[in-house]
């Protein structure tokens, strides 16, 4: 495997530019499991069954029967089918709305545990651990983000906050680390392979609200560039429409000339 | 539902995971703990390795996840991988680079 596909796993993005070498689960005694599209993590329940994340365009948990010969078969599935990218609102997270599952495993008593870590997980992401119990009941949940500049869309009286890739909902009737919650998800891989979140470390945000849309600004820590988002009616998903580089880059006269650039991966 | 902060203290959460293990208090010695979710990051912004967390907190940090416990015969986390009935499932490829 490339250096570079190994980044993209680690990253969590989609696999497009790999097609030729996507992974597949692999039993021991020989069998294989190649109808999960991006497996990220297997294990087994207490039961037998083997549980296999998917981080492809399902973003859930295939679970199969695995009999003593013969093929693996699916049995059933944990987890909204789309994860959070999937209707009536795309973007809107929910307990069972994953958002780049990476990990599963289980208590003794029967808890599910579930780790993901958004897409791409480094910077846009970070990590979520949600615990269920034998009956799917959400019992907890810790979120990490990476380091962000965020900002408040204005239009809400400071009660909506983004980063470059998510939406967080503050209550400020609540106790300070309690105040606030993650809402939603703006950056989507699937439908956006394109997406420059995907492949720029974009930590600093500005949100703007002109003639009654709201407008998203990102940049990096070091300003090289600057990408403009807009968002989708009725979704949480924002789409790119332009990416600028500052004048002192390679591809600086396209800052005035409002060119989208290409070649913006890397 | 409980949510946390990415930040020092007891509910931080360790940045950036690739895969979780759980234990059992037969594998940390500490029924308080269990079950234990274990993380494996790929990047850890807080620099103290990988986190343990438990009822909606971390309570340890890196421990299980650098020591083998070859004392109590276990052989530490297996991360990447299951086994049940002597079947090891793992996550492959087509094809690697030598």
């Amino acid at each position: 495997m490339s250096a570079e596909q190994q980044n993209y796993e680690d990253q969590g993005i989609p696999l497009t530019p790999f097609a030729s070498n996507v992974p597949y689960v692999k039993l021991s005694d020989g069998r294989k499991i190649n109808s999960v599209a991006y497996p990220t993590s297997v294990a087994f329940d207490r039961s037998g069954r083997l549980w296999v994340a998917d981080n492809g365009p399902d973003q859930n948990f295939k679970i199969f029967n695995v009999p003593a010969s013969g093929a693996p078969t699916l049995a059933t599935t944990f987890g909204e089918t789309g994860g959070v990218f999937a209707g009536p609102i795309k973007g809107r997270t929910g307990e069972k709305r994953f958002w780049g599952v990476r990990g599963v495993g289980f208590g003794d008593n029967g808890d599910i545990f579930v780790g993901t870590s958004g897409i791409p997980g480094q910077v846009q992401g970070g990590t979520d651990i949600r615990a269920f119990d034998s009956t799917g009941k959400a019992l907890w949940d810790l979120k990490g983000i990476f380091m962000h500049a965020p900002d408040i869309d204005p239009s809400s009286n400071g009660t909506q906050i983004h980063t470059a890739a998510q939406r967080f909902e503050m209550d400020y009737s609540k106790a300070p680390g309690k105040s606030w919650k993650q809402a939603a998800v703006t950056l989507d891989p699937f439908r956006f392979p394109g997406d420059p979140r995907l492949f720029h470390a974009y930590g600093i945000t500005y949100m703007r609200v002109v003639n009654g849309k709201k407008f998203m600004f990102v940049s990096e820590m070091n300003g090289y560039d600057l990408a403009v988002y807009r968002f989708e009616p009725n979704s949480e998903i924002a789409n790119s429409g332009r990416v600028f580089r500052n004048w002192w880059q390679p591809a600086g006269r396209a800052w005035t000339q409002a060119r989208r650039l290409s070649g913006i991966r890397g | 539902m409980v949510a946390a902060a990415g930040s020092y203290g007891g509910d931080a959460v360790s940045n950036f995971i690739v895969d979780i293990a759980v234990l059992q208090s037969s594998q940390t010695g500490k029924s308080e703990w269990s079950p234990l979710v274990v993380t494996k990051s790929y990047w850890d912004e807080t620099n103290w390795g990988d986190g343990g967390y438990a009822a909606g907190k971390r309570v340890t940090k890196g421990q299980f996840f650098y020591e083998a416990h070859t004392d109590t015969g276990w052989p530490g986390i297996a991360f990447d991988k299951s086994t049940y009935n002597g079947i090891t499932a793992t996550i492959a490829h087509p094809w690697r680079l030598p």
